[in-house]
This record gives structure tokens, sequence and C-alpha cells, in this order.
């Protein structure tokens, strides 16, 4: 109950001025994006769900003329590169994630710092992706992450405004 | 030990009376929340986030920087964040004097001691803390909430123990940190050559 009372006061988008954001580029609602953000379409357009937050450097690029879809509640941190990947729900990319070309992304996954989702690969649902040799493994739970996800959105969504210039659209 | 010196565009940098020198290019947010100690350089494209604080209006220190610390080249800082009793919030960060941060690191730590240096393309994760006299090689990647001790040598990802430092660490730190900032000069032009001479 309490977190659909939260949702309903985030209906618009919290979006900063000082961003690159280029191309064909859907919005849902109640996303924040951080200053510095990198969003550049130059072939399909780019879909993106509702609450999701992009952090400083983060970088997201389509070429391909097929849409890339982005789920929502994702969390992108500090120099994440998404590069014509297709992403679910739920997910979590730890500062500088690294997600090439045509790989997928399914719900609930973690992708470590630093860490990289090969080309043309699909990570299964629930996947944790960490350290240096890209190891793996399956997580059962993912209730407290949203909840954190929730409180941290509607902190952002008060106090980002008022220090940056932000646009809420 | 003579290294060679780095030359800075003049029309760049901001040199404040503490001896702080600032890159225009640089994107520092609120910085009325933020304290530097003197003599620190904060290079291009470095990211300080001065915003993110906790709740409640007024004055706050978010970010503390010593003296003698260097933020490198895309370097970011940006404080920590959890929820504690059912509040979110983001915490403060410090950072003790003669901290050299490498060029493309995050830094998200709770506390960085004295004497540290912190290689390049580096990761701190959240909450992590770093005791005095530590070296973080390049590429490590430190998982949140570690507590890093004193005289240790840290790499790879995730972040390991690799050795020890010997205890005249300190005072090699110290020269380091120093002779950085006086390499660390303005390009004079050639025109200016010519009126002072």
């Amino acid at each position: 109950m309490a977190e659909k009372k939260n949702l309903a006061n985030l209906e618009k988008n919290c979006v900063c001025k000082d961003i690159h954001f280029d191309g064909p580029i859907k919005l849902g609602k109640g996303n924040v994006i951080h200053p510095k953000a990198h969003l550049k379409s130059s072939g399909g357009p780019i879909y993106i769900g509702s609450y999701n937050i992009f952090e400083e450097r983060v970088v997201i690029i389509n070429e391909r003329n097929d849409p890339l879809n982005i789920g929502d509640f994702n969390l992108f941190e500090v120099g994440t590169i998404i590069h014509n990947a297709d992403i679910g729900s739920n997910c979590n990319f730890q500062p500088r994630a690294h997600a090439e070309s045509d790989s997928k992304v399914q719900d609930n996954c973690i992708i470590g710092p630093k860490c990289l989702v090969p080309p043309k690969v699909e990570l299964p649902q629930n996947t944790v992706l960490y350290g240096a040799n890209k190891r793996r493994k399956h997580k059962p739970d993912v209730k407290m992450q949203q909840s954190l996800h929730l409180r941290h959105l509607t902190y952002l969504h008060e106090y980002l405004p008022k220090h940056n210039n932000c646009s809420l659209i | 030990m003579e290294e060679e010196i780095i030359y800075y565009d003049k029309s760049e940098y901001i040199e404040t009376d503490s001896g702080n020198k600032i890159s225009r290019k640089s994107v520092i947010s609120v910085p009325q929340n933020i304290v530097l100690g003197g003599k620190t350089i904060i290079q291009q494209n470095c990211i300080i986030r001065g915003d993110l604080r906790r709740k409640g209006s007024g004055y706050a220190v978010v970010i503390g920087i010593g003296k003698y610390c260097l933020l490198g080249e895309d370097s970011i800082i940006r404080p920590p964040y959890k929820i504690y009793k059912g509040v979110f919030s983001y915490y403060p960060m410090k950072i003790s004097d003669y901290v050299h941060i490498g060029q493309r690191t995050i830094v998200e730590a709770a506390r960085i001691g004295q004497y540290v240096i912190i290689g390049n393309d580096c990761v701190i994760g959240r909450f992590s803390v770093i005791k005095e006299y530590c070296r973080i090689l390049d590429n490590t990647v430190i998982p949140p909430n570690t507590v890093i001790p004193s005289f240790s040598v840290y790499g790879g990802n995730p972040g390991r123990f690799i050795s020890e430092l010997p205890e005249s660490s300190q005072i090699i730190f110290e020269q380091k940190a120093k002779q950085y900032y006086d390499r660390f000069i303005a390009k004079i032009e050639e025109d200016d050559k010519k009126t002072s001479n």
C-alpha cells in the first residue's frame, strides 16, 4: 500500500538540463536523469519505461534500426554503457558496467562494477554478474532492492530539482 | 626523483587564495556544501556532487577534502547513500590530506584517510573506509562497505589485499603529493615572457 502511495507522487520525469539527449527517445514516467548523462539514438527509437534512475556519465546508444527497450525500476549507476542492448526490469547496473552490442539483459539482473555483458549474449532472469572472471550466480529475492529503489527515487525527485537546473516533463 | 613539470593552460584553471587549482571544465554542483583544504588540484571533467545530502535545510558539509589532494581527470566524487531507520538519505564523505585520486576513478567511499594513493580506473564502493597510508592499484574494484586497513596495497576485481607498505611510506607519499603540486604550474605564454624581460 505504502509503495503505491509513493508512486502517485512520481508522475513526472525529472531530467537535468546538462545532458546529451539526441534522437527519438521516449520516456515513460517518474524517471530521473542526473547531469552529464548521454542518451543518443542514431538509428531506431529508444523506449525507456518508468521509474528508472540514470546517474552521471551513463551512455545509452542505439545504432540499430530496431527499437531499444528498457524496462521499469532500473538503476544505471555512474559510467554505465548500454550499446544496442535490450534491458528488462528491476536491473541494477553498477558503476562502469557495460552491455555490449546486441546483448539482452532480462529482469532482476545485477551487473557488478566494471563487468561486461559480451555481445549477442542473453542473460537469464535473476543473474548476478560480478568479479573479473565474469562469475555468475542466481539470486532468489529482490524485494529488498525494490524498496530501496523507491525511496531513492522519491528522494531524488524531491532534492535534485532544488540544486540542479532540471525540467519536469 | 625529479619528474617532469606538468603545464596547464592558465585560462582553464581558477586559483584560489589558499592555493586550490580548479579546472573550469569540471562540474561542481552546489559548491557551498564542499570544503577544500587548500593546495588541492581538481582537473578537468571532474564531477563533484555536493547536492546529494542529508534531508533538512541549511548549510552542511557534504564533501570535505583536505590539503594537497589531487582529483584526476574524469574522476567522479559522489557521496554514498543508504536507508537508515527507514529513511533514505545521502551521507557526507570525508577525504583527508595528501590523497591522490587517479584518472577516471569513481569514489563513493565514506572516509578516506591521510596519505592514500588511488590509481586510475578504480571504483571505490559505497561506504567503504580507506584508512591511512594505503595504495589502491589501477583498475581495482573495492566492493561496498569494505574497510581497508593502514599500510596495505589493494588490487584486482574484486579488490584484495596484495602486500604491505613500509613505515616510511608516509614520508614518500607526502613528498609525492607536495611535488605533484609544485610540478603543476601554469604555462607562461611567450608574450608574457617578453614583457617580463
